[in-house]
């Protein structure tokens, strides 16, 4: 058996292999279902995501432009077709204290410098002083990489709080992580 | 004993006069009937008209219970409980394998569209086609086009599943598959498969009938086709005075059948093709021509 | 990368009992390490996966109908009927068919003298519907045999494929007939000759493929104009007389129709 990697994966797929496809289902799939399942209860509408996401992928896989990894790109597009499906069920359940967390920044964006090259413990320890709505907040902007607007659909609140939440958190953060550094 | 899922009674077709299939009256209960027969014995022919896909020139059909001959509803009622492989198959070029299913599968009757959608990828799975669902037939190989042309036929759950030459065309692992496939039918309807390759026969049929020249000239298990042909195969270093058929086998010796036994040579075990060739030289049960 | 997903870690993210800044450090992880990733994914329920898998195969492989089906599947058209209709393309050739011919009448038309501009119309028009029906059958006459053995009703077939292209070739046809200035009178008289020949070549569909049906038919056709033209009564078309002729020669189809479907013949095959 060939063991291509994900990026050859994709530009089989973009030729139309449906061989590559399955290939790149059964590496992929199990995880991004765990994840998706970390954010949202709802088994169908994660199901349907993640169908979504893989035929986005069959349709568009020539749009990966093959810079970074491909599991990132992956989720890119599943947490935002799960994200689309939340928006056509607004009353699905929004995301709890137990789908909050912290990590090392996915997204490059300036403002998000502050988490980097930070021990997970202590980005762990600082997060757990926030209050859960805080905590979610920075969870689906910083480590999903969302907008505010699709961190509104995910947490089901308006695009304002989102902003003013992420604010407060930020600030928090900052004062407890480097006491010494003025914003 | 339960009614057989197809009847043929005293049906005889004709083309333009000529009688392609005489008389014929035969049952078909639960398992997987053979049908072996040279080019032009009448094989195809009377799958056609099991599948209703063609009247008889006379005789009545029943499948299922069902009585074909009768009228369109039956015909139509009948239609539900059986599929149908025919011996060429010419798919649209420009459809996808998928569609094509899809196609075939509402001919078939499945109204709800996922049921439907779910059936036509089983079996594009059953025939190992998972991997050419968006591929247009025409740029499928001779193989892989006779093996979408199979999936159709193994739709559903029918009573009586008519495959005229199914392994044609299919490399040995996916007629080992087939076969598989063929005995699982079995165990719930009556496969009727018409084939030049008698492994297939001996490896899955339950019983085969021997068709020439529009006649049925053997009909009964395959053990009982075989014990024909005991004490006709010989092995030895000449080959036997008269002798229907004769090779030089692996280990450089000489298989004959039939004829007179050459000095030296042994008893060997006969198999179906040994006795398929018998029933066609007619010259040991004496059937008459 | 220092460390990896232990058995316990693996466990306690999957049943999402970890605490929040493990959780986020496993995803973390997970985006960079391949061997993890394929470790948590044998934690994750493999009949789902199995299940979205398949449809994920039938989402990416079901045909998409053309825009004129989708439509009509919005004014009510069952999802089966036009899976029969799009097998057959028997929407966009009868338009393109139509249009071909609609075009070939006005520039042949316009470019011929006076006199044979009427035999062009003649021609032309009361013949389209019914090779448009034809062709509507040429796509599946490689899988006659086996469409035979299926339950569908071949009539409901043969009464799908021919109001379409019905609906779509006669206003084609009328629309050009009524625009250009040399039809005038004639643009009404094609319509009973093209039901005739319609109902004709339905009827010979019984016996006969789709292509040779259409060669039946327009060479039927075209010796009947033929003669008509040499014998100086094309005009002879429009008069009540012929009108007459035209309506008793498309019952006459219609009954030999009629009797075919009672004896289990039907366009395409055996019913
Ligand atoms: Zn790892």
């Amino acid at each position: 058996m060939s063991t291509l990697s994900d990026a050859e994966l994709l530009r089989n797929i973009a030729a139309g292999d449906e061989a590559a496809l399955r290939q790149l289902y059964e590496r992929h799939a199990g995880w991004l279902l765990l994840r998706l399942n970390r954010r949202c209860g709802s088994q169908d509408l994660v199901a349907g995501a993640l169908q979504d996401t893989f035929v986005a992928v069959w349709q568009s896989a020539g749009r990966f432009r093959g810079e970074g990894e491909v599991a990132a790109w992956l989720w890119g597009i599943s947490i935002r077709r799960l994200i689309s499906a939340l928006r056509g069920h607004p009353a699905a359940d929004p995301l709890g204290d137990d789908v909050v967390g912290a990590a090392v920044p996915v997204v490059n964006s300036a403002e998000d410098e502050l988490l980097r090259g930070v021990e997970y413990g202590d980005v762990g320890r600082a997060l757990r002083t926030l209050p859960p709505e805080l905590r979610a907040t920075l969870q689906a902007t910083v480590i999903d990489g969302l907008t505010t607007k699709e961190a509104a659909v995910l947490l089901g609140i308006p695009q304002g709080t989102v902003k003013s939440r992420l604010r407060v958190a930020k600030s928090r953060l900052r004062d407890q992580l480097m006491p010494g550094r003025t914003s | 004993m339960s009614p057989q899922i197809a009847v043929l009674d005293g049906v005889t077709k004709s083309y333009g006069g000529a009688e392609v299939l005489h008389r014929t009256d035969l049952g078909f209960d639960r398992g997987v009937i053979g049908l072996l027969g040279p080019n032009g014995a009448g094989k195809s022919t009377m799958l056609r008209l099991l599948a209703t896909a063609m009247p008889p020139t006379s005789g009545r059909i029943v499948v299922s219970d069902h009585v074909v001959t009768d009228g369109s509803p039956d015909r139509t009622a009948a239609r539900r409980r059986l599929s149908y492989l025919p011996q060429e198959v010419g798919i649209p070029r420009r459809m996808t394998s998928f569609a094509f299913l899809d196609y075939i599968a509402v001919l078939k009757e499945w109204k709800d569209t996922g049921a439907r959608h779910r059936e036509v990828n089983r079996v594009l799975g059953l025939v190992g086609l998972e991997d050419r669902r968006t591929k247009r037939v025409s740029a499928l190989s001779g193989g892989q086009r006779r093996r979408l042309a199979l999936a159709q036929a193994l739709m559903g759950d029918p009573d009586l599943v008519v495959l005229d030459e199914p392994t044609t065309g299919l490399d040995p692992e996916q007629r080992a598959s087939l076969r598989g496939i063929l005995s699982s039918y079995a165990d719930r309807g009556a496969v009727l498969l018409a084939t030049h390759q008698t492994e297939d026969v001996s490896a899955l049929c339950d019983r085969v009938i021997i068709l020439d020249d529009g006649r049925i000239r053997f009909d009964g298990s395959v053990a009982s086709l075989i014990g024909l042909a005991d004490g006709q195969v010989w092995i030895g270093s000449e080959v036997n005075a008269g002798a229907l058929s004769s090779w030089r086998t692996g280990t450089g010796e000489i298989r004959s059948l039939g004829g007179v036994p050459a000095a030296g040579s042994r008893p060997a075990e006969p198999a179906v093709e040994d006795a398929y060739l018998l029933v066609r030289s007619a010259n040991l049960i004496g059937q008459p021509r | 990368m220092t460390w990896h997903l232990g058995p316990e870690l693996l466990d306690r993210y999957s049943d999402g009992d970890l605490d929040l800044a493990r959780q986020s450090a496993v995803e973390t992880h997970l985006l960079a390490c391949a061997d993890c990733r394929q470790l948590t994914s044998a934690k994750a329920p493999q009949d789902l996966l199995t299940d979205i898998w398949q449809g994920v195969q039938i989402a990416t492989a079901r045909p998409r109908m053309p825009w004129p089906l989708r439509l009509l599947r919005k004014l009510g058209l069952a999802e089966t009927d036009a899976v029969i209709l799009s097998a057959s393309s028997s929407l966009y050739r009868p338009w393109l068919l139509s249009l071909v011919g609609a075009f070939v009448i006005g520039v042949g038309g316009t470019m011929m003298p006076a006199t044979e501009q009427r035999s062009l119309y003649l021609l032309f028009a009361p013949l389209l519907p019914a090779i448009t029906v034809a062709a509507a059958y040429d796509a599946t006459d490689p899988i006659r045999e086996l469409a035979a053995a299926t339950p569908f009703s071949k009539l409901r077939i043969a009464l799908l494929r021919t109001a379409t292209v019905v609906a779509i070739a006669l206003p084609v046809v009328l629309l050009a007939g009524l625009a250009l200035p040399f039809v005038g009178a004639d643009a009404f008289a094609w319509l009973l000759p093209s039901l005739t020949l319609t109902l004709l070549a339905l009827t010979l569909l019984t016996w006969w493929t789709a292509s040779v049906t259409a060669w039946v038919v327009a060479v039927l056709w075209l010796t009947v104009v033929g003669i008509l033209r040499s014998a100086q009564q094309l005009s002879a078309v429009d008069t009540p007389f012929a009108q007459l002729a035209f309506a008793v020669a498309a019952l006459l189809a219609l009954a030999a129709l009629a009797i075919r479907l009672t004896t289990h013949h039907a366009p395409g095959g055996y019913a």
